[in-house]
């Protein structure tokens, strides 16, 4: 069996020495601090010790930090709350509040603090805008709170100056995954220039100056072996971690001493007394030592040996393979404390399917769980490499070949794409662009000008950012149809699949890149697709002044799941836009029936589906536009579509299409039956199209009604921008009360010139004056919700207004709130 | 009803279908090509041409060989330096390519585009291999310059279009994505025989970042030289950086592919370069593979 380090030792020695010349890089760039990130900073340059020296080419420290005091330091002063809150959330999930507050200042507080029992009391939701109102709320225990992540924001804000020195860069080192201290120290102290260099990246998110060694993916993806230590990240994570816990408080800050205390038990831990990974660890230092000479094209060419090797022990691992590769427990983080297994206990209790859900590494767990018979299946699975669809097509291990590339002109996977145009400059260079916007390159666009004007169609494929080996322009000098200009252009090429793209549609710049690779899948081959269709958005415009103006766009038949032939005799409902098919169903049919004026897509569709199956991408991909806006030429003349502009045509032409077919004797019996069907079909949807229109019309006018409801309800409803009489006399009564209780001279004195102006509450100035004057004989009526006012007002949070000396969000509400139109926020409303 | 069919891209398919450059640059064929030119040089103040592979051509030797042919120069140049010094060729090429990997996946972007600037490769490969910056970097670049001219050579067919937009009063201008810097590239053509005193400006993506490929080089040359898009034309190899990039900034545009059977050979010469460099386990380094 292989040994660990026989697999881990290349791979690893080739991260280390890629990481010291990314490093070199960066340095020589712009002179650089490389910060090596606690806990697996400290093995990490334990082993670039070994690798490169102790004299390292830039200058290096270790980093005491870790995410929970990273977040710690972007919520003082609310400097990074947004990125600090959803990190913690990460982490916390649905943990109520006070139990988050007890794990921020686990080491801060004294258990029987009553601030943090009183923080430790609140139930609710750890929630954004619940955390948010705490931090900025003035009681004495959301102060304190406040002010310990302040003093944590300083004395991190302090180390990093003096880390920095006269560098102008501070380079992260770590593991990696999503490199979130990055992003928080970069938002908390947007002043300073951080990039981070990681074993690997896992995230779609994208981020400036963050730069992987070894992967940069969210998963598995076959042909790159080194993706596979995405599905089991763990494995480097637990060979880095030093067997010590997390550095959660900042030096110099508000836990100094216990920061100090963290730092150097990672520093000063010992790999030789942890377990099995630990040991493997060691025995990777000692492979470092060993090979640190060997030039790096032989310890690349090593790790990439023993990168294949990896990627089958990590996919498809066999059960003795499991404790080894497995890791150590994971470490909980972030406040936390205890371990979870990358392995569940087989003996949990639990189902096996449970288990494998649970397990930080899947395969590894299913390798254990299931014979090997069927174990190899559900890794496959797990990973994404195996399905229903492909069963007996799966993996097949890491040294496939891969498939010699086609010639860029190769006839296989080549489309044939089809634009019928006929004076329609302006929706011709539209369907150029969609054209030249695909990401798929293997087309042939053959442009059919139906009788138009030769020269404007000319000057549209001149200024065409089209390769011109792949343009053909079919020009005839009077209109031959619809149908006919189709056949025209499909025959002008050779190519394997065909697609009709009318002058007033367009694609998304992955349509075709879809709809071939779909039709050129094993399933689908093996389902007899021979055409695909996707789904479209039906786009509604008009043309003013030579112009087109979307208006608005909405999904065209949603309802459509698959494609039936059942269906399609019932009515066409698709359009050419969105269907990509086999020219050698084209030819087999004998192209599209040129006599029909309209129609002629639903007959070869039908004629198609007679023949071969239409496979259903469910991704909106193409775009049928629709000029169903506006007047005069935008509707009715060149522009109009066939659909809107000749729908009696189209009513006119049905039967002759459905009885032509029923006496087409090239077409199997079925066709006739499914038509027949079809035709009781249309009926009772003609049925159901009448009573729904009825039913429309009955809720529009409910609609009308209630909005009448609603607008006489809210009439009645308390006006904006005026004081409501019940606060009018809150305030008369708190006034003519404390007056005459037993208050300070002082106070009172201050008093009793307002209450002569009280008939002027209804003037904003005068109004504040008086608030503001006696606001400490002015209570907040019990009914009043200063919190729902404080989410709604974050503009008075640390401000006078949010409970410091007597002013409170009440009176904020009566001298400002009301003049900005606020609604008065009451308790149960 | 009478219909015509007309297919474009006669002469690109030409280029393309040559067994070489001089096949098709030294037959008549190429009157149609002229004609085009000057149809289209009518129309515009500015004439551009990209450098590798159309001022300056390539032979059948693929990127891969051309980097061993360089790491080879430099083993002798070093071993003459330095006699004690063991370095193969094999770990220098590897140096070369994955410095250049990390040159461009770190370079800082500008406006989107990255690109790897050669000093910075230089420093970085020379630092991989545990050497001193001096005497080896200048060693490599000088051993990386000379294998360049060698195997580059100046293609008189365009050196004829440029001395025809030269005579009809045009501005002529190179424009390169590449990582060498525009006096690096003014070396070379000059190298290979071409004077640069007709060329008004060489603009390399290695100065600017931006590149062709991503159309905002055309957007800063324009600028630079004050002339409207359309008033430009720019003829390259690359169907993308050449041609679909300058045609969507709305520039003329001609593309001169390179014949399918030059890129076949590079092709094979990238397969049988790495086949050559595996050792026990295959090499694969970082480096793409010419594609057809």
């Amino acid at each position: 069996m292989t040994k660990p380090v026989d697999v881990l030792g290349p791979i690893l020695l080739h991260w280390i020495a890629q990481l010291d010349r990314k490093l070199r890089f960066l340095d020589a760039r712009d002179p650089a601090k490389v910060l090596f990130c606690t806990r697996a900073g400290k093995r990490i340059k334990q082993q670039l010790d070994l690798y490169a020296g102790p004299d390292l080419a830039y200058e290096a420290a270790d980093f005491g930090i870790s995410r929970i005091s990273a977040v710690k330091a972007g919520l003082g002063y609310l400097k990074d709350f947004d990125l600090a809150f959803r990190v913690s959330q990460e982490s916390f999930g649905g943990t109520p509040m006070g139990d988050v507050c007890a794990a921020f200042l686990k080491n801060f507080a004294a258990p029987h603090d009553p601030r943090l029992q009183e923080l430790k009391a609140l139930r609710g939701e750890f929630r954004g805008d619940n955390f948010r109102v705490l931090l900025a709320a003035n009681d004495e225990a959301s102060r304190w709170f406040r002010d310990y992540f302040e003093k944590s924001h300083d004395a991190l804000c302090r180390q990093i100056e003096a880390l920095k020195g006269d560098k102008s860069q501070l380079v992260l080192v770590d593991t990696g995954w999503k490199g979130s201290i990055q992003r928080m120290l970069q938002a908390t102290f947007p002043e300073e220039r951080f990039a981070g260099v990681y074993f690997g990246v896992m995230d779609d998110a994208p981020m400036a100056e963050r730069y992987s060694v070894m992967f940069d993916a969210t998963g598995y993806r076959k042909g790159h072996p080194e993706t596979a230590l995405a599905v089991h990240r763990h494995l480097i994570e637990s060979l880095y971690e030093p067997l010590a816990p997390s550095v959660e408080e900042i030096e110099g800050g508000p836990c100094a001493e216990i920061a100090a205390r963290q730092m150097a038990a990672v520093m000063g831990e010992d790999p030789a007394k942890g377990a099995r990974s630990d040991q493997i660890f060691l025995d990777v230092l000692d492979y470092t030592e060993i090979h640190r000479s060997d030039p790096l094209d032989r310890i690349y060419e090593k790790s990439h040996a023993a990168m294949a090797e990896l990627e089958r022990i990590i996919l498809f691992p066999e059960p003795g393979e499991v404790a080894d590769f497995q890791g150590k427990p994971r470490s909980a983080d972030f406040g936390r404390e205890g371990f979870v297994p990358v392995i569940r206990d087989l003996d949990d209790g639990t189902s096996p399917e449970m288990r494998v859900s649970r397990s930080l590494w899947q395969p590894g767990q299913i390798a254990l769980e299931y014979p090997a018979s069927v174990a190899r299946d559900f890794q496959a699975r797990v990973v994404g490499l195996g399905s229903q669809a492909n069963y007996f097509s799966g993996y097949t291990g890491g040294g496939a070949e891969a498939e010699e590339p086609r010639g860029e002109f190769a006839w296989e996977g080549s489309v044939a794409i089809v634009t019928r145009t006929k004076d329609r400059p302006v929706l011709l260079e539209r369907a150029m662009r969609s054209v030249a916007d695909q990401s798929y390159r293997n087309y042939h666009w053959v442009i059919v000008n139906d009788g138009g004007n030769r020269e404007l169609v000319e000057e549209i494929i001149e200024a065409a950012p089209i390769d011109r080996r792949r343009i053909t322009l079919v020009s005839n000098d009077r209109s031959v149809g619809m149908e006919a200009a189709s056949n025209l252009g499909v025959r002008a090429v050779d190519t394997e699949f065909v697609v009709i793209h009318d002058d007033d549609d367009s694609w998304h710049p992955d349509f075709l890149s879809r709809c071939v690779g779909f039709l050129e899948s094993r399933p689908a081959q093996s389902a007899g697709f021979q055409g695909v269709l996707t789904r479209a958005w039906r786009v509604s415009e008009e043309i003013r002044d030579g112009e087109v103006i979307q208006h608005g766009q909405t999904p065209f038949q949603p309802w459509v799941n698959d494609v039936t032939l059942f269906q399609m005799a019932i009515g066409n409902f698709f359009a050419p836009i969105s269907f990509v098919y086999r020219r050698s169903i084209f030819d087999d049919i004998g192209g599209y029936h040129e006599k029909l004026p309209v129609l002629g897509d639903w007959r070869f569709n039908i004629e198609f589906l007679a023949r071969a199956n239409i496979g259903f991408i469910d991704e909106y991909l193409s775009y049928y536009h629709h000029r169903d806006v506006g007047t005069g030429a935008s509707v009715t003349g060149v522009y109009q579509n066939s659909v809107i502009g000749g729908r009696s045509v189209h009513a006119e032409y049905f039967p002759v299409v459905v009885n032509d077919l029923i006496r087409d004797d090239r077409l199997p019996a079925s066709v006739s039956t499914v038509l027949a069907q079809a035709h009781l079909a249309r009926i009772m949807e003609h049925r159901f199209n009448m009573t729904d229109g009825k039913l429309a019309e009955l809720e529009t006018r409910l609609e009308q009604k209630t909005a009448a409801l609603v607008e006489a309800a809210a009439a009645e409803e308390e006006p904006l921008g005026v004081l409501l009489q019940g606060d009018r006399d809150h305030l008369v009564n708190s006034l003519l009360a404390a007056v005459r209780s037993d208050m300070p001279e002082e106070r009172r004195a201050r008093i009793e010139p307002l209450i002569g102006r009280l008939h002027q509450l209804d003037d904003p100035e005068v109004r504040a004056e008086i608030v503001r004057g006696a606001c400490f004989a002015i209570p907040s009526p019990a009914d009043f919700d200063h919190i729902t006012y404080l989410k709604r007002r974050t503009d008075i949070w640390a401000t006078p207004f949010n409970g410091f000396e007597d002013l409170k969000p009440y009176h904020h509400y009566l001298i400002h709130g009301i003049t900005d139109g606020e609604r008065r926020p009451s308790s149960g409303s | 009803m009478a219909t015509e069919i007309a297919t474009y891209g006669r002469e690109e398919r030409e280029i393309y279908d040559a067994p070489d450059y001089d096949s098709y640059y030294g037959s008549p064929r190429t009157e149609r090509l002229v004609e085009r030119f000057e149809t289209l040089l009518e129309r515009v103040d500015v004439c551009s041409f990209d450098v590798f592979d159309t001022v300056l051509q390539r032979d059948g030797r693929s990127e891969l060989e051309r980097f061993g042919d360089v790491a080879a120069e430099f083993v002798r140049r070093a071993g003459r330096e330095d006699p004690e010094l063991r370095l193969s060729q094999r770990t220098c090429l590897s140096a070369r390519v994955l410095s250049a990997s990390t040159a461009y996946q770190m370079s800082p972007p500008v406006k989107g585009c990255r690109e790897g600037r050669f000093p910075e490769i230089v420093q970085n490969l020379v630092a991989s291999l545990s050497l001193p910056g001096d005497p080896y970097e200048r060693l490599w670049r000088e051993a990386e310059f000379e294998i360049e001219a060698a195997q580059l050579r100046g293609a008189p067919f365009i050196e004829n279009l440029i001395d025809l937009a030269v005579a009809r009063g045009k501005t002529v201008i190179f424009i390169s994505d590449m990582y060498l810097p525009g006096e690096d590239i003014a070396r070379l053509v000059e190298a290979c025989g071409i004077g640069t005193g007709k060329v008004a400006r060489i603009f390399s993506s290695a100065d600017t970042v931006v590149s062709k490929r991503s159309g905002l080089l055309y957007d800063h040359v324009c600028a630079e030289l004050e002339v409207a898009p359309g008033k430009m034309l720019h003829l390259g190899d690359s169907l993308e950086g050449d041609f679909i990039a300058a045609k969507r900034r709305g520039l003329e545009a001609i593309h001169l592919p390179v014949p399918r059977a030059l890129m076949q050979k590079r092709l094979e010469s990238h397969r049988s370069m790495l086949a050559g460099l595996a050792g026990e386990d295959p090499l694969p380094l970082p480096i793409g593979a010419p594609v057809l």
